[in-house]
């Protein structure tokens, strides 16, 4: 991004004993209102930002805006089977005559449950593990990325798949299991940041304090890379979101009549084209989802890259 | 006279790097830069030395060295008379206590996530056993110490100039009540208007509270109006040191004349204070050469056969406690002519 | 206004438009520069000495830049008013040397190559189809060769030859600069920009630096412009220097009386910040740099000058000519016009 403040310093907060030039500096408030600004102009960094929020909403409040909550569990309407798209069923019914939107908004749920479990497990594994290498390096360091390069080779799907031949297939399971090798990118990220951030006067200003290993990791390393952390995880979210579908499509995770968007576009597979509104609906939402946290992610990542400079 | 508070004897710092000998090749081989050879001096109770040289000179290692950033390869570094070369513990934790060293960007040098506060009362948790509201205290005397408004320790260091920056690394250095203070380069990083407030504000810190200051520096004006000693750095090695007055008055090392008449003056009355011009040629040799002569020797204008042939001259005492590396200065046992 | 300028900049102001307001850069600016002289733009971060340098090499971006007034006569031509292929054909004959040796060359590519690219791409007026035919024509790379090593040497770089084929990092800060500075050569240029060229050098490459850009002005009757932030610099290598204090000229004239006789309070008042050889008292100007989304009324040092009058809180000083080649901005000068 060109744009001129790059070129020119920031007006600068006042000196004692001058003639109370410039006001006050800026204060909390300004800055935050300031940083709003800058994070608005980009457009799509925008829309990303309002379909996630939208989404998360429409998650949480499912059981309420749900026009037929019911239908997201055993309930079954032989009777409307496969309707079009109308007036009482927005996206139409699908197989067993459920309404699908309803099924899709409890799915949302279900979707962004698993983002946080496995985003959860993957950043408390990963991260600490990432710091430790990067910081003691060594035989430590070695260690530790070494058994991250065996993990990174793991393949997701392949591995939910065995999971789920292995025992039941079920979605805990399998995202489980995925969640205990999503951690290598964190840790690879971590690692990265940390090896370029120990190089920082201010790492070097601490140890000649004499600060101890545990304040150096955690209080001076660690938060100056929350922003690029930050930014990983609202790309990771898409994607986890994508792959705990492609696992329940597979028939490897989530079995009916649970309301997954992964297993609804599969079982919807046999009525197309002629009902194509039970896989393209939740088909659609998978898009949209992903695409929001895309987009939001990338927005976040100029906004803080802006301000690193 | 005052008692010496730092001394420094044969200090070595050499940094090992592997190198891959050619571009494809899975051989390695280690190379050596050797950043400090054999550096000696002493440094005495509430005075300022400073240390002067150009990049690669190795004087930000010998500061961070003294500082214990860096272990030395060799040599002995001695505190009030006690050796403190190699430490860990609680004893490396005392001397931390003891000496301070303020950085030379202040931007780089406080974590941008922290306010003024945290980074000032970092050094009272490692060291002072004080409770939160006597810590508190303690940086708001320290903040009033540098100037700054008290308002200001909430804030973040983005929020703060650069000369303000470098107070509160200073204010971070004094909480701990140090003895000697290292300083890198302080106002290099400010704008000149700024600089002789600074400067105004260590002096004034330095009487008030008898500390003493490790200078480490490339900008002789200062050096000039600051330095009680000095002591001239090139390619890793102390080439002359001495009282501030001698050195300037009579320089006697060819690299210091040539560092001096190279000052950019800024008014005719300052070059009555400089020898005249020397403009020196050739190129600096690599730091990862060994040094089998003078290191000076392939820029030297006033070069003798015996610089080129010789080991590097050893430091000799010219006149009363101004020491100097040089052929045309004594070293002259075992010399080949 | 002598007649013989290279470069001639005219009541220039500039507005910067971000997010928090517009911020006015410049403001009123005059200077000028002849053939074989070298003029310094001396003053501390931010007062708008790059943002200059940027306009007349055509390298300012325009959207959050504009300029409010003025113009920048090179040669006679308003830069500001010609077209943009137009004012392309200008900056051949317009040479930049940047600040930071360290980080101004492609690491990639080796000396010869940058040198090479160069020349071709100046002999090829501006097309690119052109350019890569020549560069892959045996007797123009050699020729276009010739002439690098030519440049080379005429920068006092041992081995030329040699030199073109070793790569950026290999060589010292001191050599890099040179090489800049023989890129800056190419197709002799009427005007020569270097914005800060020896800040990141030590003080003896500094000295050897400015010596060797010195006799090339000379030589090559060169007009020069040197940004700096270094009076002793300025005192060294510029005829004549302009003082810049938040985006406007606040004294200018032949560098030697300026810094001995300084007439502006701000120019006395920097010079008096630096710590002399001669152990004279030193001491800062008190106050801060101003914000430039609200500049004050009047002059705009006036905040923080010790010898403000009424009229400069209304309004801002016009240069004041106050001995044969001295102008300064300033109210206390006002009789003293001639």
């Amino acid at each position: 991004m060109t744009d001129g403040s790059t070129v020119l310093t920031k007006p600068a907060a006042p000196e004692p004993g001058s003639d109370g030039l410039s006001g006050d500096g800026m204060t909390r408030v300004h800055e935050i209102r300031r940083g709003l600004r800058r994070f608005m102009k980009n457009r799509l960094a925008l829309i990303g930002l309002i379909f996630t929020l939208g989404m998360v909403l429409l998650a949480v409040f499912a059981p309420v805006i749900s026009p037929y909550p019911e239908d997201a569990g055993l309930k079954v309407h032989f009777d409307k089977q496969l309707m079009p798209p109308d007036r009482d069923h927005w996206f139409g019914t699908d197989e067993v005559g459920r309404d699908v939107l309803s099924r899709l908004l409890f799915g949302a749920r279900i979707s962004l449950l698993l983002c946080v479990i496995v985003l959860g497990i993957a950043f408390a594994i990963g991260v600490p593990l990432g710091l430790c290498a990067g910081y003691f390096e060594g035989a430590v360091g070695q260690v530790i990325m070494r058994i991250t390069d065996v993990v990174s080779s793991i393949p997701f799907l392949v591995l939910a798949l065995a999971v789920s031949a292995a025992l039941s297939p079920s979605l805990q399971n399998s995202m489980l299991a995925i969640a205990f090798i999503w951690w290598r990118s964190f840790c690879r990220l971590a690692y990265g940041e940390t090896l370029s951030l120990k190089q920082e006067d201010f790492v070097m200003a601490s140890r000649s304090i004499g600060a101890s290993h545990r304040h150096i990791m955690f209080r001076e390393i660690l938060p100056n890379m929350s922003s690029t952390l930050l930014v990983k995880i609202t790309l990771d979210a898409g994607y986890a979101i994508l792959v705990g579908t492609a696992v329940s499509f597979l028939g490897a995770g989530a079995s009916p009549p649970t309301p997954e968007w992964g297993i609804m576009v599969a079982s919807g597979r046999h009525y197309l084209p002629d009902s194509w509104w039970v896989s393209l609906f939740p088909g659609l939402a998978i898009f949209f989802t992903v695409l929001s946290f895309n987009l939001l992610g990338d927005g976040l990542r100029d906004f803080f890259h802006v301000e690193v400079e | 006279m005052k008692p010496d508070i730092l001394e420094i004897k044969r200090l070595r710092k050499y940094f090992f790097r592997k190198r891959r000998i050619a571009r494809l090749s899975f051989r390695s081989k280690i190379t050596v830069i050797r950043a400090l050879s054999e550096c000696s001096f002493k440094v005495r109770k509430g005075e300022t030395f400073c240390v002067v040289g150009e990049s690669g000179s190795g004087k930000t290692t010998l500061a961070r060295t003294i500082a214990h950033l860096y272990e030395p390869t060799s040599g002995a570094i001695i505190l009030n008379g006690e050796p403190v070369s190699h430490l860990e513990g609680e004893t490396l934790k005392s001397y931390r206590r003891k000496v301070q060293m303020v950085f030379q960007d202040p931007s780089a040098a406080l974590n941008p996530r922290q306010t003024i506060a945290q980074s000032i009362a970092l050094p009272l948790r490692v060291h002072c056993r004080l409770s939160g509201h006597e810590r508190k205290q303690r940086v708001r005397e320290l903040v009033g110490l540098v100037q700054l408004p008290v308002e200001y320790m909430q804030r973040y260091p983005h929020a703060l100039s650069g000369g303000q920056k470098q107070r509160v690394g200073i204010a971070r250095a004094l909480a701990p009540e140090p003895e000697l203070l290292l300083l890198d380069e302080p106002t290099s990083a400010l704008d000149v208007s700024v600089q002789a407030k600074m400067l105004e504000l260590l002096s004034d810190l330095q009487d008030r509270l008898g500390l003493t200051y490790l200078l480490i520096t490339h900008n002789l004006s200062i050096v000039r109006n600051l330095a009680d000693h000095i002591a001239v750095m090139y390619l890793g090695r102390i080439v002359e040191h001495g009282p501030a007055e001698g050195i300037f008055k009579n320089p006697l090392h060819p690299y210091t004349r040539a560092l001096l008449s190279a000052i950019p003056v800024i008014t005719e009355a300052e070059r009555q204070h400089i020898p005249e011009e020397i403009t020196l040629d050739g190129e600096i040799p690599s730091p990862t050469d060994v040094q089998k002569n003078c290191g000076f020797v392939t820029r030297c204008q006033d070069r003798l056969p015996a610089c080129r042939a010789n080991a590097p001259p050893e430091l000799t005492e010219a006149r009363s406690e101004h020491w100097v590396g040089c052929y045309h200065h004594g070293s002259a046992e075992g010399v080949v002519v | 206004m002598s007649l013989n300028s290279q470069l001639e900049v005219r009541n220039l102001s500039v507005h910067f438009h971000t997010i928090d307001g517009t911020l006015r850069v410049i403001q009123g600016l005059n200077l000028q520069v002849s053939p074989k002289e070298m003029v310094g733009i001396a003053g501390e971060t931010g007062c708008g000495k790059s943002v200059t340098a940027k306009l007349v090499l055509g390298i300012l971006p325009m959207p959050p830049a504009q300029v409010v007034s003025g113009s920048i006569l090179f040669s006679g031509t308003d830069l500001l008013t010609l077209s943009a292929k137009d004012r392309e054909g200008v900056k051949q004959q317009i040479a930049y040397i940047p600040q930071d040796p360290m980080t101004s060359l492609n690491p990639t590519f080796t000396i010869g190559s940058l040198l090479l690219d160069a020349i071709v791409w100046r002999q090829s007026g501006g097309s690119l189809i052109r350019y890569f035919r020549k560069r892959h024509t045996g007797r123009e790379v050699r020729n276009a060769r010739e002439y690098a090593v030519d440049l080379l040497s005429r920068v006092d770089i041992p081995a030329p030859e040699q030199v073109m084929r070793r790569y950026p990092i290999e060589l010292s800060g001191g050599m890099r600069q040179r090489v800049l500075m023989a890129t800056a050569l190419i197709g002799h240029p009427k005007l020569l920009v270097a914005d800060e060229p020896t800040t990141a050098l030590d003080v003896t490459i500094q000295k050897r630096t400015l010596g060797l850009l010195q006799e090339k002005i000379e030589e090559e009757h060169l007009a020069g412009i040197y940004i700096t932030h270094d009076l002793g610099v300025a005192r060294n290598i510029c005829h004549r220097t302009y003082v810049m204090y938040a985006g406007t000229v606040v004294e200018s004239g032949p560098t030697k009386a300026l810094l001995d006789r300084p007439f502006h309070p701000y120019t006395a008042g920097l010079v008096r910040s630096i710590p002399k050889l001669t152990r004279e008292p030193y001491e800062g100007i008190p106050g801060q740099v101003l914000d430039y989304l609200n500049p004050p009324e009047g002059c705009r040092f006036h905040p923080r000058c010790s010898r403000r009058m009424a009229v400069c809180r209304q309004t801002s000083a016009p240069e004041y000519r106050v001995e044969k080649d001295r102008w300064v901005a300033c109210h206390l000068f006002s009789e003293k016009d001639g």
